[in-house]
């Protein structure tokens, strides 16, 4: 099946929205089970980092719009959803692990959806050129 | 709007839907003040009517422990589905919490 692609609003509200439409797409490639259901929560976490880090208060870089685009596609066992934002850089294979103890001492707040992506799918891969953020998240399916 | 009953020195709170971030900020604030007006209550937390659940809803358990725990109180979280318990043991977090299978068990 060819690439399916949708613009989303970089707002909290949107991100259940994500979740259907990675969720219905998937349905149609066929993967279901825990497979996928880690992509859909991966994805959640995906846009989840947009909305509150590369957007949060912010306008994007590119435009005033508040926007990003989620593309998903399943080609040879494997599925590959990439998400375009033009809000502030964020890398996240530079977000440290989560320590719950720290967490729980208030000296820290979150870190664990990153770390649950980085769980959950195979290969998470981040760029940033001219202004555009691609964040592309790889997981196998097959077998 | 979160159902509540009370048991002995326990709230008992039923969270229920998606807790992902859309919703998470509006629930952590009901727990909040759910504990401001019961000071002296423990909590358990009933997630059997959680259907889905990401780190936004995690984060918000995680604060509200901190908060019980700052007090000396007690949060007990029972009834996890598997999809949700999945995400505690990948971010490994079920040594943290006090999880039991039931509420009964949970109130003993």
């Amino acid at each position: 099946m060819s690439r399916v692609r949708r613009e989303f609003s970089a707002d909290k509200s949107a991100i259940p929205q994500v979740h259907e439409f990675v969720r219905a797409t998937l349905d149609r490639y066929g993967v279901c089970g825990s497979k996928g259901d880690d992509i859909v929560l991966a994805c959640d976490e995906a846009a989840t980092n947009i909305v509150e880090h590369a957007f949060g208060d912010k306008p994007g870089l590119l435009s005033p719009r508040r926007s990003f685009v989620l593309a998903l596609r399943c080609r040879k066992g494997r599925v590959i959803a990439t998400f375009f934002d033009s809000g502030a850089p964020f890398d996240m294979n530079k977000v440290e692990a989560p320590d719950v103890r720290r967490n729980l001492a208030g000296e820290k707040r979150g870190g664990y959806g990153v770390f649950l992506m980085r769980r959950l799918v195979d290969k998470i891969v981040y760029s940033a050129r001219r202004r555009l953020n691609v964040t592309r998240l790889v997981k196998e399916v097959s077998g | 709007m979160l159902r509540t009953k009370e048991v002995g020195n326990y709230i008992v709170a039923y969270l229920k839907g998606r807790l992902d971030v859309h919703i998470s900020g509006e629930i952590e604030k009901d727990l909040m003040h759910l504990s401001e007006t019961h000071p002296d209550s423990d909590f358990v937390l009933n997630l059997e009517g959680i259907e889905y659940m990401s780190s936004s809803g995690l984060r918000v358990l995680v604060a509200l422990m901190r908060h019980l725990k700052a007090k000396g109180r007690k949060m007990k979280l029972c009834n996890m589905n598997v999809a949700v318990k999945k995400i505690f043991e990948v971010v490994e977090l079920m040594d943290m919490f006090d999880i039991y299978q039931s509420e009964e068990d949970a109130l003993k």
